[in-house]
């Protein structure tokens, strides 16, 4: 039964497969997705905050986003290394650095679109 | 008399042009010592050879790459809470400078890292931190010509600084996590006891003041600039 129930889990979840994750690393993976992205998108909104002027904006907003998202990003690939780093605290950090952008990041996005309609 | 009134265009241009020949002549005469007597007076490190004088620039310049976005984010302030338009074209200004001071940072450390480390690049924490730091330095560039507006540009530029310079902060403690790196700990810091040696460590401070003062003469004079190109642009419009 056990065994049905761990290769019915497997089929389900392909990423886990693909990249052979056992069960603990496939959570923690799940875990700093669900942690980190709030992060990525609210740094995303800013982005598109300050680049809604500008007539091609695509590039110029990918450009000035990609360093932002460097210390979420770098967290989150060292929460997955469980053998150098313990990853509640990493979690935590990732977690910390979330709920900063949610928090912080709506005003510099209402300066910013306050600034464009001027 | 306060300090604000060098933020009137006029009062900054002409103290400025009374103040520049002094700072560029000191600032170069401080690096010329500073580099002669770090190149040719100092001796060969026991374990790095000659190769150690790199230091003389690589340190100076990576502390001016820091400090540049530093001054770029107090303009930032100074110019999102009072206006003044010197503040704002001075952010502009040192952001080229700060692409320069990195570059000159990332090269002679890639040069010394060859014959030390074995390799030109290597992903270390500060190495990465200052990859970092340029993308934020084109990103901060690419805004300002982005927009077409100069008031709106300065506003949304000033924001991208606050905003970059928080997320710059975390990096730099994120990419500890990474790994030690290969990067040896700072040549010298204001509250450490051990710094490099004597002989190495006052030709450095020599090359940093000169460095520093090289730094704000460029400033100044790219402030000049971009002050009278926006008196250009005022003239331009008033005429056609």
């Amino acid at each position: 039964m056990a065994y049905h129930r761990t290769s019915n889990y497997n089929s389900l979840s392909s990423i886990r497969l693909f990249l052979n994750l056992n069960h603990n690393s496939y959570f923690l993976l799940l875990t700093s997705l669900a942690i980190g992205t709030p992060a990525l998108s609210f740094i995303g909104t800013f982005g598109a905050a300050l680049t809604v002027g500008v007539k091609r904006g695509g590039l110029l907003l990918s450009l000035l986003i990609l360093p932002l998202y460097i210390p979420t990003l770098m967290l989150g690939a060292q929460s997955m290394n469980v053998g150098t780093n313990n990853p509640i605290e990493l979690l935590a950090l990732i977690a910390a650095i979330s709920f900063m952008c949610i928090a912080l990041l709506p005003f510099a996005c209402a300066i910013a679109l306050r600034a464009n309609l001027k | 008399m306060s300090l604000w009134e060098y933020a009137n265009p006029a009062k900054f241009m002409t103290l400025s042009a009374r103040i520049l020949p002094a700072l560029a002549i000191t600032s170069s005469c401080l690096l010329l010592i500073g580099l002669l007597w770090g190149f040719f007076f100092t001796p060969a490190d026991y374990k790095q050879g000659s190769t150690v004088k790199i230091i003389f620039l690589h340190v100076p310049t990576a502390l001016m790459a820091i400090n540049a976005w530093l001054m770029m984010l107090v303009a930032s302030l100074i110019w999102l809470v009072r206006r003044h338009h010197v503040s704002a074209l001075a952010a502009k200004a040192a952001a080229p400078i700060g692409i320069t001071m990195t570059l000159i940072a990332i090269a002679t450390g890639a040069i010394w890292g060859k014959p030390m480390w074995g390799t030109y690049w290597a992903w270390d924490p500060r190495l990465t931190s200052f990859m970092i730091l340029l993308v934020f330095y084109f990103g901060y560039l690419a805004l300002w010509e982005a927009i077409e507006d100069k008031d709106t540009a300065a506003d949304l530029t000033s924001i991208l600084c606050i905003v970059g310079s928080v997320f710059a902060l975390l990096s730099r403690y994120a990419v500890n996590f990474w790994s030690q790196g290969l990067h040896q700990g700072a040549s010298l810091s204001l509250d450490k006891e051990q710094h490099v040696d004597n002989a190495f460590y006052f030709p450095l401070l020599v090359c940093i003041a000169g460095m520093v003062l090289l730094f704000v003469t460029l400033v100044l004079i790219r402030t000049r600039t971009e002050i009278r190109l926006r008196r250009l642009l005022t003239l331009r419009l008033r005429n056609s």
